[in-house]
Parts: C-alpha cells; structure tokens; sequence
C-alpha cells in the first residue's frame, strides 16, 4: 500500500470504527439489574420443584423415576388411610432434569421457576421437605429487601 | 493575582514574603482539588461511556448513578498495604509516582481556564505546559527500573520511546499555532481566539486545522491512551510499569494520568478551540462572563476527553513498530509542513494586511 493510501486508510478505518461505538452509545443494554430486576425465562424453565400435597397420592412414581434418587417420601397408613408424612427432594443430588415430572398421575409435582438457590447448610437447607408447605428457599430479592442481605438463605 | 496580593501587602502591612506564600498555597490548594474531583469525574465518565459502547450499563449502585464510585475505589486503594518489593531500587520506587504526580499537576498553574483566571500568567506558559509534562517519563522510567520487573522495565521502555517520540510532532502542532500567534503567552493566545467561530485557530487555514489533528493524535500517544497503550498492554505486560505498585503510590499514578487527560484536553481548547470563546461574538473577559468562560473552557475540554474515551474504546492497540512510523514517518512530516505553511500563511497575511490569516 502506497504512503498516502496508508494514512487514507488508516483515518477512514479509524471513522468506520468510531460509527459503530457511536452507534452502541443510543442501544438498550444487555445488563439485568439482578436483584430488582428478574430475567425473563420460558415457561418451561426447570427450576425448583412445586409441589401440591393434597393432590399426591403417594404412588411413588415420581421417586422411582428419579435418575438419581433423590426423592424421599414417607407416608402413614396403607391404601386409602395413607397419609404423607415427608416429601423431600435433596438438592444436593437433584440435576433438574425434570423425569419425576412426567410419571405422575395427578400431576402434582411441576418445575418451578425459581432459580437462584443458595443457603448455609448443606444438611438442614439443602433437603428440602416439601410436606410441610413451601419451599424453605429464599429469593436473593426477599432477603435484600427484608435487610438479610443480598445471598439468599433459608427460614428457620 | 500578583497585584492583589501586592494590594494586601499595602493594606495589611504584612511580610510580603508570607502574603505571596499564602497566595501561592492558596492558589495551588484552588486549582488541585477542584482538578482532583474532576479527574474523578473523567474516571467515572469514562466507564459509564465505556459500558454504554459495550451493551452493559457501568457503575450505578454508589451514590446517584453510581456518581460517588470513584471515591470509594479511592477509599479502597488508600486503604491497601503498600507493598515495596524486596529487590526494588526503594528510593527510585518511592520518588516515582510523585514526580509523575507532579509533572501531571504542575502545569495547570499557567492554563488559563478563564480571561485572567489563571495562577502564573507567564509569557512562556506553553514552553511550560510541553516542559513539564516531560519530567513525567522521568518519573515512569524510574517506576519501571526501580520495580526490579521485566514488565515494569519492558513498560516503561515502550512508554518513554513512546513518550519521547510524539513530544516531536505534539511540540511541532503546538508551534504551528504560536507561528500564527506570535507569542507563547497561552492567555494572548485564547484572546485572539475570540470574536467567534472563524476567529478559533482550528479554523485559520488548512494548517492550522491539520495541526489540530496531529496535535490530538499525539497528545493521546502522549498520554498513553488505547490505541497507543503499548505501555500498559494488558495482554503483554501485565499492567505495564505500574504493575508492583499498590495502594496509594498506584493511585498517584492513575490520578496523573487522569489528570494529564483533563490537563492537554484544557491546553488543547486553548491552543486550538478558542479557550473561553463561546463561539458567538460575546465577551467574556469582566465580572460574572469570566466565570460563564470558565464553564465554557471547562465545557469544550470535556468534549476533547469524551472523544478520547470514545476512541479509546473504539480502536485496537496499535504494534510498537507501528506507534513509531506513525510518529516518525505520518506525523512528524506533517506537523513541519504545518508549522511552514502556517508561516507562510502568516507572511501572506502581513503582505494582504489581513488580520485573520495572522492571527490578531
């Protein structure tokens, strides 16, 4: 490349790239201010579980599916006497692949859309019992905003 | 100012020597901080700018808007140990960041940030900004010997090649003005700038305004910013010769930098954007206008720092050998045929009798 075609070069390669930082300035950004703002996710997202007690009818289906084993569930009674005692799901083991999902006959396990799991103890936290009501988990939103600090932990 | 304090001297009665100290304190303390708080503001200016280049948003959770994130990196960077490594030159390694800070602070005492708003009115105040500002490559080549590191050594190597190289065209730019200006004095020079657009030395001829180019391109290799930050080149020399440093003596030299942004940016709207000239034929030379010129000085500076940042993130790094045929064989070329066509320009204006080819 000849001297002055070099330096020709040089300035409008230099103007082409200055267009197109100029033009980023004006777009939206990708940033998701996280915890005021939410992500968007699909419907289909597999987060923690959700789990409707008075709807199972403690078949076991769902543990048996589970490639992991990570279900456990203990029940009171036989037959139509049966009552559950303990639904829990370990966290530990679960990958989320959402196989306990399909088996059910009353469709009473779904994934949820919750996402940002965290907690201090991997025995207590972690094994979640979901017999006793709602998931113990804890959004890093609600603990920021009841001043427990951005990492989410879990109630006692 | 000399005659103000000379005025006090007579009134009060007191030593003149410690009135003119204090004045100089005075003085000194006045421009510092205001110039510390708005290097600050450049730092954050330049990554909100950076992440809105980027798709992402930059600082916005310490204060509005993330305002007061450089204070507290400020805070944080105090706070660290300072860390000397064992086989550093101590002395050397101590005395760096200072003369660097030093040489990125010492020259705003003759910048006219207004019609009279200036600490040293001198009639050599350029000779003095382009003087002083080379004593910080003393004060880098220290940092980089002193380190006892093949980065710091190797960066600061770049740096002062670098450095010593584009002060050539930078100095020759400058020239081409003060051939049209036919002083040194950096207030006569924003004066003639007044009066308007036409009347800004960037547009008084073609050489004037190629001047202005060079002048921009080097003042950024100058102050060894992206694309000319082989000193610091991340990829290559960890952080180039800053890399032992560490809490306030890092500072320093990230301060000085900073601030010799805000510093040439400053000279650059005075040499070549017509200082405190708004651009409409108004003056701003008495009573509260001094101070609206003083916004308007402060204003145009900032348009030449958001293009460098803009650049900055805009243009890859250049490779060392070509930092220098761009210096050596594009710049310095044209920057002496700028400073002849701008004595030539002159000499044509004094056979037409024209003022603005002159410069007055």
């Amino acid at each position: 490349m000849g001297y002055f075609r070099a330096i020709w070069n040089g300035i409008s390669t230099a103007g082409k790239g200055l267009a197109l930082t100029w033009r980023h300035l004006f777009r939206k950004t990708a940033t998701v201010q996280y915890p005021e703002e939410q992500p968007y996710f699909s419907p289909y997202e597999r987060g923690l579980h959700e789990f409707e007690p008075d709807r199972c009818i403690i078949c076991e289906l769902c543990a048996k599916a589970c490639p992991v084993d990570c279900i456990y569930i203990e029940q009171v009674g036989r037959g139509k006497n049966a009552t559950l005692t303990r639904f829990a799901i370990d966290y530990n083991k679960c990958l989320f692949c959402a196989l306990c999902t399909d088996p059910c006959p009353v469709d009473c396990i779904h994934m949820g859309q919750q996402y940002d799991l965290s907690a201090f103890d991997r025995q207590k936290d972690v094994i979640i019992d979901f017999n006793k009501g709602e998931g113990p988990w804890r959004t890093a939103l609600t603990s920021a905003e009841d001043g427990t600090g951005v990492r989410a932990h879990t109630d006692e | 100012m000399r005659a103000w304090l000379d005025g006090i001297v007579e009134t009060t009665g007191l030593a003149p020597e410690l009135v003119h100290a204090a004045g100089i304190l005075a003085a000194a303390v006045m421009i510092l901080l205001p110039i510390v708080g708005l290097a600050g503001m450049t730092v954050y200016l330049e990554r909100r700018v950076a992440g809105r280049m980027q798709a992402r948003i930059g600082p916005n959770r310490v204060g509005p808007q993330g305002l007061f994130q450089f204070i507290a990196d400020a805070l944080k960077l105090v706070g660290k140990e300072d860390v000397i490594p064992d086989p550093a030159a101590k002395v050397a390694f101590r005395l760096a960041p200072l003369i660097v800070f030093i040489g990125a602070f010492a020259p705003f005492a003759v910048i006219p940030f207004g019609y009279g708003v200036v600490a040293a009115d001198m009639n050599i105040a350029l000779f003095v900004v382009l003087g002083i500002t080379s004593v910080e490559v003393v004060g880098i080549i220290m940092a980089g010997w002193a380190s006892n590191s093949k980065w710091t050594m190797l960066g600061s190597m770049r740096e002062v090649a670098q450095m010593v190289s584009y002060e050539l065209p930078l100095g020759l730019a400058a020239l081409s003005v003060v051939v049209l200006a036919g002083t040194l004095n950096l207030t006569t020079i924003a004066e003639q700038q007044t009066g308007g657009v036409w009347n800004w030395y960037v547009f008084r001829g073609p050489f004037a305004f190629v001047a202005f180019f060079i002048f921009a391109t080097a003042t950024l290799a100058g102050l060894k910013r992206a694309p000319f930050d082989l000193p610091e080149a991340e990829s290559e020399l960890v952080s180039g010769f800053h890399t032992e440093y560490t809490g306030f003596r890092f500072a320093a030299f990230f301060l000085g930098e900073y601030t010799a942004m805000i510093l040439f940016s400053l000279f650059g709207t005075v040499l070549f954007l017509g200082g405190w000239d708004p651009g409409i034929p108004v003056a701003l030379d008495a009573g509260i206008g001094r101070w609206v010129g003083v916004l308007v000085v402060f204003t145009k500076a900032f348009v030449l720092i958001f293009i460098m940042i803009w650049l900055r993130w805009s243009l890859p790094r250049y490779r060392i050998d070509k930092v220098m045929y761009l210096c050596y064989k594009v710049l310095l070329p044209w920057s002496v045929v700028c400073v002849v066509g701008a004595a030539l320009q002159v000499l044509i204006g004094h056979s037409l009798g024209c003022g603005w080819l002159m410069g007055r």
